[in-house]
Parts: structure tokens; sequence; C-alpha cells
């Protein structure tokens, strides 16, 4: 999004430093007397939450087994529309393909037996839902081989990255249920971590509680950065890959897509806010 | 893979569009106000806690502190307030705990089994019905509701129906398993067996016949004369303290000699290999009798006062000479003559037995001939010498039930010195040919791996076709698991609680408890049980739920509440290393204590058994003095039983009294002209820990052992792909080609050549359990994988 306004100027020369707080304390403080700022801020209000749908979206994907919904949205032609929307057409139409005459229980039984293959049940197939698998280092750093001569691979679950990603959530003030209990860097909670920030941020926008909604967008560059984004790559190619059913391949590229533009988006964004209250003096920016 | 590129507008027609399409309820909660992000996750984080529990890579509970790092096992280290691990005997232990104790590879490489990105992590439903080998199940994730409801309701319907008895339940022999036998028991099925009768019961009927405890442990450390048959202790480790008690028996001047077809790890570490035919160890110990009687080497005065058929084994023996024994153990007489004079002349001595000779068709027997040496030589219970232990433990909790009075499929009670876990081969058969008292329909298996297990693959695949709903409970897909309607995630060790009262000399509990909570959310097997139990609403015999309310912390406090520690499980807990000990410590000569006989207790002449008037044994009496005795029906320790002698085997044969040696059932012939062995070895549990690198690393295949004389005649070379057939299966394996195996025979590492399980354990190496015939032994129920002949050719 482009920033609402950037006709408006600070004069004021206050230091750098204390510039940011001073300019967003002065937008909260004159904002509701302010209507394009406010459309501004009910607009991205409007997208975070968009996304954060969408977080959950493909957090649902990877977390639970299919429901009998997303087969109906197959069915009835919504996540086609969906995929085609944003440029998936070939998946769009490899779904179309598989659907017709289909009952939808077995549909659904089908898609459960193809989540269950790719994430849940170790096999030839697998694709280990979770970051330290990605992220974390190879091999223990020794050098003895197994007595076939190979090198192997040591990677475990709950790794570094896990560990990381269970560090964001409890700053962020989250914990993972005990009831739900999964490993931390599970793909799921990821995706649904960046749910909760998204939505923190637009009802913060919503409430008129700019700083936090900066932070909370500052967050979700950050989990971005260094949790989601360095393995979301391979994981979604490994998806495509091993799915042999459209709406996983389907979903891999959305993902992929996704949480790309997302992080582009973000980095964007953040560039301009600093920019803004850093830099150039624009104290519209926000 | 295209990957588009979204703008804004996009992000927003997409939400638009996917709206109620899915919708995950939120797997967080937000932290409590009272803990600030900082405080929550801060202290933990550059230390963290060391919490004190036990190993369980393999049954031997060694003690063990774990370092918990923000949420996170960060590191395993041995637990020097728990002996296991250190010592069995109390002396050696108070002394020597400054040094350390040890844990084995596998205790070492435990945090990757808890961490192991193979495990299974939800229920799974089979959704194909077609099993097999290779057959792909077609898993389907479902909740742990759904789970526990619909195999409640197949138990329900079972029960229901008046066919309660036909589920068969198998489980692990050292967890959880009290409540499971409780379980079995309120739902009224009578098959509850475990693993123990694939490992080592055959050497239980035979102490238990010849000294009354069906488990006694050598004290090493104080030993000056140590003979092994047929056991790896320094390598393959159950209790880490194994090896440092025998290499410090060694370094305090015992001589170390090891019987064995293979030169395993422990006898390259021995003064002296002495190789063998397989299954001959019985006679080759005659012989040694032979030899000690004849030379009076014998304890005279031991024998009269705590033994009893002395004459007739002596009377036995006098034909057993050396000669005879070469002919059928290939070990020279000249050699039989030295070792027998050395051990009986070296005082303390210990001999003992495992799994080498103990698993054939002849172990009991045999095994029998083994332990009457250390009788007739006075070692019994003595320092240095092989002792009965005085366990702690836990008691299991007093619980009221009525047990069914259907029989066990197994024919349990046939097998004169069967022991209470069951006996798996005669499940598989009876399965397989119909000839039990009723077909079984369920089965749970809880830690169990029967298809890699179980002598006699194929049948065991096939048994577990028949039925018709089978319930595992593992943290692998296992091989069995791949033959199952419904997988459950198992826990490891790290994740659960276990009371501990064995595997040292004197009185010891300690606690497993889980260090972090089960990592996938999944209920322990013993919650697992509970909760079946709630949803069938099983009641004891007053009618009360059982399970409705139970907690299993409280039922495991009542454990230890009720054994010799008499502490809650809290207590417990804060006790250094979480362990309690007797300060008494290890006692010896327990046998001695004296006793006052009750009133009108009689003395039986010959063997000075005092009994009560109700024929109770109650002491043994010596010279003018009653002592406590030996749990043996005399009293006392038994050259020749008598309550064996009135019995038949499973196979209707009479059983002698005395120790006899007859031969195995199956010899090597012209077609199969080699003995087929296998052992274990430090870095590997039964065929469980496969699927660990860190173990991988050490050793991932099991090539075949070959004499290199038997390997030249045959054309083969080391590293050569071979095949290895037996009438019962053929398969390709790698050769190597050493000395340090007899001649006559061939073997191998167990455990390997897994075609489930998981991505590291796949493809590794051969089965060996494909070979063999599914048969125990008729004595014990002793499951026979080393009866076993094979021929060998190149491929
Ligand atoms: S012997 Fe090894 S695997 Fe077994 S309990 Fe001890 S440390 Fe653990």
């Amino acid at each position: 999004m482009k920033p609402a306004s950037t006709k408006r100027t600070d004069s004021s020369d206050k230091a750098n430093l204390l510039r940011k707080a001073l300019v967003t304390h002065v937008v909260r403080n004159v904002a509701c007397d302010n209507h394009e700022i406010e459309a501004a801020r009910g607009e991205k209000a409007i997208v975070a939450l968009a996304r954060a749908n969408i977080y959950n979206l493909l957090a649902s994907a990877y977390a639970e087994p299919p429901s009998l919904q997303v087969v109906r949205a197959i069915a009835d032609g919504t996540l086609l529309r969906a995929f085609r929307d944003v440029g998936l057409d070939h998946v769009a139409a490899e779904l179309d393909a598989f659907v017709p005459g289909r009952d939808a229980k077995d549909l659904l039984e089908e898609m459960e037996i193809e989540y269950t293959r790719l994430f849940v049940a170790p096999g030839p197939d697998y694709v280990p839902p979770y970051q330290s698998m990605y992220s974390d280092e190879l091999s223990d750093g020794s050098t003895a081989l197994a007595n076939d001569g190979k090198r192997l691979d040591k990677r475990q679950l709950w790794g570094d990255s896990a560990v990381a990603a269970e560090r964001m959530y409890l700053e962020a003030g989250l914990a993972v249920t005990g009831e739900l209990r999964e490993v931390p860097d599970h793909i799921g909670l990821e995706l649904q971590f960046l749910q909760h920030l998204c939505g923190r941020e637009a009802e913060a926008l919503n409430t008129g509680r700019i700083l936090a909604a900066e932070e909370s967008v500052r967050l979700q560059l950050a989990f971005l950065e260094t949790q989601l984004a360095p393995w979301i790559d391979r994981f979604c190619q490994a998806v495509g890959n091993a799915a042999r059913h459209p709406f996983y391949r389907g979903i891999a590229n959305l993902t992929l897509g996704f949480v790309l533009s997302d992080v582009e988006e973000l980095r964007r964004q953040a560039s301009v806010i600093v920019d803004g209250a850093m830099g150039s003096g624009d104290v519209c920016s926000v | 893979m295209s990957i588009p590129k979204l703008s804004r507008r996009q992000f927003l027609a997409l939400s638009a569009a996917t709206a109620g399409v899915a919708a995950l309820g939120s797997r967080f909660v937000p932290l409590p106000q009272t803990i600030t992000p900082a405080g929550a996750a801060e202290p933990s984080l550059s230390e963290g806690q060391w919490i004190p529990t036990c190993c369980h890579m393999c049954g031997g509970t060694s003690g063990i502190l774990c370092n918990v790092v923000n949420g996170r096992v960060a590191k395993i280290k041995p637990n020097t307030d728990n002996p296991i691990g250190l010592a069995n005997v109390s002396s050696d232990y108070w002394q020597h705990k400054s040094e350390g104790a040890a844990m084995c590879p596998k205790g070492n490489a435990g945090i990757f089994t808890l961490y192991d990105p193979d495990r299974v992590k939800k229920p799974l439903k089979r959704t194909n019905p077609e099993k097999g080998k290779g057959v792909d199940p077609k898993w389907k994730e479902i909740s742990w509701d759904e789970a526990l409801d619909e195999i409640a309701a197949k138990l329900k319907a079972l029960r229901d129906n008046g066919e309660a008895h036909t589920l068969l339940w198998f489980t692990e022999d050292s967890s959880f398993t009290d409540i499971q036998a409780d379980f079995c028991d309120l739902y009224g099925t009578p098959n509850y067996s475990m693993h123990s009768n694939l490992c080592d019961v055959s050497r239980k009927a035979i102490f238990k016949s010849v000294m009354g405890h069906d488990r006694p442990l050598g004290d090493t450390v104080n030993s000056k004369y140590i003979l092994f048959f047929g056991w790896n202790p320094l390598s393959a480790t159950k209790w880490s303290h194994l090896p440092r008690t025998i290499t410090r028996g060694i370094e305090n001047g015992a001589r170390f000699i090891v019987v064995d077809p293979y030169c395993s790890f422990t006898a390259s570490k021995a003064h002296e290999w002495i190789p063998i035919k397989p299954s001959t160890d019985g006679a080759m110990a005659l012989a040694m009798a032979n030899v000690i009687i004849e030379s009076k080497l014998y304890d005279q005065k031991f024998v009269d006062d705590w033994a009893v058929g002395f004459d007739q084994f002596s009377a036995y023996v006098k034909d057993k000479t050396p000669e005879w024994a070469e002919k059928i153990t290939g070990v020279p007489a000249d050699t039989i003559r030295r070792i027998a004079r050395e051990f009986a002349t070296t005082k303390p001595a210990i001999v003992d037995a495992w799994s080498g000779p103990g698993q054939h068709s002849n172990a009991v027997q045999g095994g029998r001939a083994i332990a009457v040496l250390a009788a007739l030589t006075g070692n019994v219970d003595k320092p240095g010498t092989i002792m009965i232990p005085n366990k702690g433990g836990g008691a299991h909790p007093p619980i009221r039930v009525k047990k069914t009075d259907k029989p066990r499929l197994d024919g349990l009670s046939k097998f004169p010195m069967g022991h209470s876990s069951g006996v798996y081969t005669e499940i598989i058969s009876r399965i397989l040919d119909g000839k039990g008292p009723y077909q079984p329909k369920m089965a749970v298996v809880m830690f169990q791996n029967l298809v890699l297990s179980i002598p006699g693959t194929n049948n065991v695949i096939e048994a577990l076709k028949k039925l018709d709903y089978v319930v595992v409970d593992d943290i692998y897909l296992s091989e069995t698991a791949e033959m199952a309607d419904i997988v459950l995630p198992g826990s490891t060790y790290l994740e659960r609680y276990e009371v501990i009262g064995q595997w040292v000399t004197w009185p010891v509990v300690s606690l497993r408890q889980p260090v972090v909570p089960p990592i996938f959310g999944q209920l322990p097997e013993y919650d697992v049980v509970i909760q079946l139990g709630k949803r069938l609403g099983l009641k004891d015999a007053d009618g009360a739920p059982f399970f409705e309310s139970l907690k299993y912390e409280d039922y495991i406090s009542k454990m230890i509440q009720g054994g010799s520690a008499k502490i809650t499980l809290e207590e417990l807990k804060a006790l250094p290393g979480a362990v309690w000990m007797d300060p008494k410590g290890t006692q010896y000569e327990k046998h001695l204590a004296e006793v006052k006989p009750p009133e009108g207790a009689t003395v039986d002449p010959k063997t000075g058994s005092v009994k009560d008037k109700d024929g109770k044994l109650v002491g043994v009496k010596v010279g003018d003095k009653v002592h406590k005795g030996f749990a043996t029906p005399t009293g006392k320790l038994e050259f020749f039983s008598e309550s064996l002698a009135s019995k038949k085997d499973i196979n209707g044969n009479p059983i002698d009294g005395l120790p006899a040696y007859t031969p195995r059932d199956w010899y090597p012939d012209d077609k199969f002209p080699l003995f087929l062995i296998n052992w274990k070895e430090s870095h590997h549990t039964h065929s469980r820990t496969f699927n660990n690198p860190y173990l991988m690393e050490i050793q991932n295949w099991n090539r075949l052992a070959i004499n290199d004389v038997t390997a030249g005649k045959l054309g083969i070379q080391d590293g050569d792909e071979i095949w290895v057939e037996s009438p019962y299966g053929k398969a390709k394996a790698i050769a190597r080609v050493t000395q340090g195996i007899h001649p006559e025979v061939v073997g191998w590492q167990h455990g390997f050549g897994h075609w489930g399980f998981g991505k590291v354990a796949k493809g590794k190496g051969t089965a060996d359990g494909q070979f063999n015939v599914t048969k125990s032994d008729p004595i014990s129920g002793m499951a026979l994988h080393k009866e076993v002949c094979v021929k060998v050719y190149k491929a």
C-alpha cells in the first residue's frame, strides 16, 4: 500500500531518535480528526484482516486433515476461482478435472489420506512440516561416517529453529496450547502465529493504537524473515513434488506465492515507515 | 512449480473468496498476564534444569540426568545418585560413586529418539483393508477422541458378545505393565502377554529351579574367576554398569573366561575365548561337573548342607567325561578339564549363562547344568559369586477382580516352567493352525514389533492378517504397525513415568519421570489404557469403576508406597536423583538367616525342609538350626528337581529331574549344514533403535560372520554378497569373513533388516527372524531365536 498522504511535512527539527515516537503520538492524537488518515487506516486494517484470513487458511491446510468444507469449496468451484484469481490457473484446471462426478465423502477420504501421507505419517513421500528439518544443520558436525561410508542426516525435531520460534511466540505473549500440542516450528503453528499478529494489527488499527499496530508489523516482518521465509521455499517445493492431489499442489504454490509476496510488501512498508519517521520527515506516512 | 506473485488487491480477493472454507481454531493461548514474555523465556535460557530420571533406550533403566533448556532436552548424562549405571552391589557403589557412572551409546543417543522426525505423531487409521508386507495401509489421521472411541467400541462389542477372552494383549515388559494387566483382568481376557518370552525366560526357569530366584546377578567386581556361557555383557549392555563391574573384577584380579560360538566383544576382552557349538553348553558343564566331582574339588560341606540331589547328580555325570563332551561341543577335553579345575579351585567364582545357550529347544536343562556348577562349588550368594538380589521395587496396587476362567490361547499352563509373560510363538501358531480353544479376534500391541521379533517372520505377518482388528501403539510405523488397523503415537521414556525397583542386589527404587511433556500432545501408553478403561466403564469385583477417576501418578504413588521405600511419588521425586535406597545395602548369604518355625512344623529327614502344618515351606534345618533357605520347593539348591521330574513338557515328554543333556531338536544336515546364531551389541536394542543415526553411525549393517576356513571352502570372500537360506526363508546378506566364529556356525547381530520403521532404519542389513521356525522351548516357552540351520552360498 502506498502511504495515504505525502503532502504534509514535519518542520520540527527534533533528534531522529525521538522522531518516530513523536510522530506516531501525533498521528494517534490527531488521526480521528483526519478522514484521510482514518480511511487509510481502515484500509490497512482490512488488508491486515485479509492477511490474517489467508494465514489461517494456509495454517489449517497443514495443521489438520481437510474438512468437508474444503471438499465442498473444491466441488462448488470456490477454490478454483480463488486459485485462478491469484494466477494459479493450471492448479485450478487440475482441480477442475479432478472433481466432477465424485462423491464428496470419497473425495474427502482421498484428501485425508493424501494429507496424512504428506504431512503426518513418515514414509517415502513424507514432507516433514517442521522448520528444523530445513533450517538446521544437516549433521552435528561430526565427521564420522556410517559404515556404508555415508554421512547420516542428523536433523531432529525441536531443533534450534523450534526454540527460536517458540521464543518469538512467548515474546508476543502467546504459548502453544497443551491440548493440541505440537512442536513449535510446525508450519501450521508458524502460519497461525502470523495470523495472530495480523489480527492484532487489524485490531490495533481499528482501535486507533498505531504503536501497537506498528509493533505487530515489526514482529510480522521479523518472524517472517528469521523463521518462515528461510524455509518456506524448500518446504513448498517438496510438497509440490510429493503431492499427488492438486489441492495440496495448489496450496503449496499459494503458500509460497503468498508468503513471499507478503514479505516483500512488509519490507516495502517498513522501509517507508523508517524513511518517513527517521528520514524524510513524512509524518503521515504511517 | 509456478509461484504467483500476489498484490494487496489479490490478498483481499483471496481472503473474500476463501472465507469460510477453512478455519483453524487457535493453537495458541495468551500467556497469563503475570508472566511477562521475557520472564517466560528467560529463567530456563542459559543452563536450564537438570531432571533426574531413568533411561529406557533398552530395558536396563540406567539412572540419568536430563538437561532441559527452553523446553527442549539438550543433554543427558549419568545420574550417580542411581546405582544402575554404576554398580550392582552396594559396597562398590558407595566406594566408587564419586568416580561417576556410565551410559552406553544407546543412552547417549536418546535425545534423537525423542526428537526423531520419523516418530508417529497423530493417531492413524488404516483405510486400505488389504494387509501385508509392504502393502500401503493408506493411513488417515484421526483425532485422539475418534481413535479411542473406535477402539473402545470394538472392545465393547467383543465384550458384550461374550468374547472378551478373544482379545490378545502384547506389551513390552519393563514399562507400564501393571496397569495393562489390571485392564486385561477387568476387561476379561486371560491373554495378557509380555516381551520376556522373547528374551530370557529360559534363564529365569533355570535359576528359579536351581536356586529359587529367576534373575540372579553376578557380583563380578568381587570375583576371582568369571565364567560366562553365551553372554556378551561388555557390549550387549542392559544396565550400563555391566561393563564396568566386569572390567573392575578383572582389574581386581579375576580371570575371565567366555564360552561362546562367536568371539563376541566380551570374549575379545576375556583371558580366554572358548568356541563351542551352539546349544551344547550344557554338555560342557556336565563334563566340568564330572571333573570337579571325580577330583573331589567340590565344596562337600556346602553341598551337604545346602543342596539336594547331589548323589543322583554325581551318578549321572559319572560317564559325562570331557571326552564325551568334546564330541558334542567341539571343545577339547583338556580344555574342559583345565577350566573345570580352575573354576573349582579359584574362589570366589561366578558362573552364569544368558541368551546364548538360552534360545534353543534344550535351553532349560542345558542351563540348569551350568547353574548347578555354582551349587557344586559353593559359589552362591557370597561376595564375588552369583547373587540373589533383594528386590525393592514397587508393589502392584491392590485391586479386587474376578478373573475370567477362560484358558489362555497359548496354553501357558502346560509349560512346566512357563513364565507369566506368556508364549508368543504359541499364540502365533494357534492363530494360524486354529487348534487353540478359540480363535482370537482382536489384538492390542503396546511398544512391540512382533513382526521382527518373533521367530518366523512370515508366520507372524500371516497371523496378524487373520485378526479382525489390530491396535498398535508405538513411536514408529514399525513393520507391526504396518499390519494395524489403528496406530496410536507412543511416548518415549523422556515423556513418561515408571517406577523401577530391580537390576541391583539391594532394594533401590528409582523413578522415571517425564522431563518434557509428550511432544505431540500424545497420551502416554498408561493414559491410553486409562482412557479405554474409562470408556468401557470397567469395574472391579466390588462394582466400583476402576479407571473413572484414576490418575497414573496416584497409581504409581501407591506402587511406591506399597514397595520397600514406603514413600509417596512426590517424596521420591524430592530425593537426590529421585532414588530411594535401603541403607542396609547388599546382603549376602540371605539363606542363612535364622527363622523360628511355627508350632507344629515338621522336618523332612531327607532334605531338611521345614514345613508348617499346611505343608508350606517355612525354612530349612541345617545342623541344629533352622534357616530361611532358598525359594526352591525344598528350600535348598536343587541338583535334582522333584517338582520338574513330576511334570511333562509341552510335547508330553517326561522331564528329567536332573539337568540331563539332550541335543536340541534341529541340527545341521547336508542340506542346511551351518548353525545360524544372532547376538546384540551396545549400540542397538532389539529391533527398535535402528532409526537413530547416531547409533546407525556405529553399526548400520549386520554382515554375516563366517569362519575363514568355511568361507574358503564355499569360495566366499569378505564383503561378498551371499544368499542365506533355511527351509523357512531366503535372503541376501553380506559376508564378514573372520576367525572369530566357530567354523560350523554363521551369525549376525539381531534387529536389522527393517522394511518400514523409518528412513534411517529401512533397507539396512538382513532380518534374522525370517529364517526361523515359530517355536519355543518346551519347558519355559522361550522363543527359539537361535535354533536354526542354514546354507550359505555366493549370490
Ligand atoms: S544400558 Fe544403555 S540403553 Fe540401557 S538403560 Fe543403560 S544407558 Fe540406557
